[in-house]
């Protein structure tokens, strides 16, 4: 009879030890998992919208003036954020011109509403608050010069700085007022305006009420810059001059334009020992080249010059001309000018000057790169 | 008589081989499932990620204009979508069963400031031929980007 009450005890255990183990165990860790795929899915989610936001953003940057120039860098503090709009920034006419705000966040809408995506299962968010875009300081040759600017006792603007400059080449009879005009299409391009996407949403994962959670909140930011698409290099640009013939660039090599380059940065590293007080801005220096090395390095596999003329051309859209020779100055001095070109009789002709919205506005003539600031 | 029946009892309630396998018969079953399972997260989360590298990666490519002569933006053909997807799947990682580019508009040259999307598909090798299971075998993912 005792061997009758034992067995009658152990009915049944194995079946209470699989209850358990399900119940402790193995639906809480397929839960967890379950919980931690979602999460994962949808942060990578989040992440590529708001990717893709900053990316078309920032390529929608106008090229500007020189007043736009000098807007966006005392109104965006060095490493901050400002979301603002074009106007305050300095460009008069936005007709028919994208906000590269919204068009951030309309974007990253675009792409987080994929019917593909998790996210349109489990995550919430309200459409006219989860984005939020802003411009980003200017990190290229122009931030470094404000910081440069602000450490020099005495300046406070670019032209008091090439006064300086050119007084210690010896070369103060020059108009520093004259030489800025020049730089009106030179700074524009040397800018490298960005914009930075903040995207949040409200996950709950398939589990969570089970144990109690409400979800939690993913939070991703995204950083984008401005980039020209395409840049030819000139002989010479001349200050004032209205038109230049582009042809003989087509003859020039790419070894050629970076032995020039070379030359120029040693010119600029010995600038930098001249000029007192600027020895803590070398990082112009360091920008500038590594900005120029990024204009005439192309891709190996990338178009050839003709086609990138062709291009420019038939979409009316501006290259980045680069010269190393400013003929009315009479010294070497690097500039980098967004022309607009026609094709007449086979001949490719730059406009410096007198183009209109064309170089202002500058459809199509930027592409923008993810940065990690 | 009566006795010897409850001594038969007595003998077989004492004996309890085969009990084990019983029990991991019932057993099995439910911790196999929870493997399998497992696995087939595992291989789902893994294929997720990487057909949402693919899509953005291609996404990315495509939206970029390399500058060809009279026109901007080549609209990609589904050869070319493909040879990019299986590129940024990388060597390890079996083809994409399909790439597929759409654009939006869906007519006209396209041009800067149109959306391309991306849709990447995969079908996880192990388990499209199980019955059952042929539902969830299908992993697809989506990036768009608009054209630069």
């Amino acid at each position: 009879m005792r061997a009758f009450r034992r067995n009658r005890q152990d009915e049944g255990a194995v079946a209470v030890v699989v209850a358990l183990v399900l119940a402790f165990a193995m639906i809480p860790a397929m839960a967890l998992g379950t919980g931690t795929y979602v999460r994962s899915v949808t942060a990578t989610e989040l992440q590529r919208a708001a990717d893709s936001g900053a990316l078309a953003g920032a390529s929608e940057i106008p090229l500007g003036d020189l007043n736009f120039v000098e807007k966006y860098i005392s109104t965006i503090p060095a490493g901050g954020a400002v979301s603002t709009t074009l106007q305050n920034l300095g460009i008069q006419n936005t007709a028919g011109m994208k906000d590269p705000l919204q068009d951030a966040c309309a974007v990253a809408l675009h792409d987080a509403q994929q019917d593909e995506n998790l996210a349109s299962s489990y995550a919430t968010y309200d459409q006219s608050t989860w984005c939020k875009a802003e411009y980003i300081s200017d990190t290229g040759v122009l931030g470094s010069a404000q910081t440069c600017l602000n450490s020099l006792a005495g300046l406070n603007n670019i032209t008091g700085l090439l006064r300086l400059v050119l007084n210690t080449l010896g070369l103060g009879a020059l108009d520093p007022t004259k030489l800025l005009v020049s730089l009106q299409g030179t700074l524009p391009a040397l800018l490298e305006p960005g914009i930075k996407v903040t995207a949040t949403w409200h996950v709950k994962a398939p589990f969570d009420s089970v144990f109690g959670s409400d979800g939690s909140t993913q939070t991703t930011v995204s950083y984008a810059r401005r980039l020209f698409k395409n840049a030819v290099v000139l002989p010479n640009i001349p200050i004032g001059g209205t038109t230049v013939n582009v042809n003989p660039t087509l003859q020039l090599t790419r070894n050629t334009l970076l032995s020039t380059l070379t030359s120029v940065e040693t010119v600029l590293h010995t600038l930098n020992t001249l000029v007192p007080g600027l020895g803590s801005c070398a990082a112009i220096i360091d920008n500038l080249s590594g900005d120029l090395a990024d204009a005439v390095d192309p891709p190996d596999n990338g178009p050839s010059l003709t086609s990138i003329l062709d291009d420019a051309v038939a979409s009316g859209t501006p290259v980045l001309a680069v010269s190393t020779t400013v003929v009315d100055l009479g010294i070497p001095f690097l500039d980098m000018v967004p022309v607009c070109l026609t094709k007449v009789n086979g001949q490719y002709v730059a406009h410096l000057t007198s183009f209109g919205s064309c170089v202002i506005n500058a459809p199509g003539a930027f592409r923008a790169a993810l940065r990690n600031s | 008589m009566i006795r010897r029946i409850c001594t038969a009892r007595q003998r077989l309630a004492r004996r309890d081989e085969g009990t084990t396998a019983v029990e991991f018969a019932l057993v099995f079953p439910v911790v196999a499932m929870v493997c399998f399972a497992a696995l087939y997260g595992a291989l789902f989360f893994f294929y997720s990620a990487v057909a949402d590298h693919v899509a953005r990666s291609v996404a990315r490519k495509v939206s970029i204009p390399v500058g060809q002569s009279g026109s901007a933006y080549p609209d990609a053909t589904a050869g070319t979508v493909m040879t990019d997807a299986k590129n940024a799947a990388g060597s390890l990682i079996p083809d994409p069963t399909s790439a597929v580019a759409t654009k939006a508009p869906a007519t006209g040259t396209p041009k800067q400031g149109d959306f391309v999307t991306v849709t990447v598909t995969y079908k996880l090798p192990l388990f499209s031929s199980l019955p059952g299971l042929s539902a969830l075998d299908t992993i697809t993912r989506s990036a768009s980007e608009r054209r630069q």
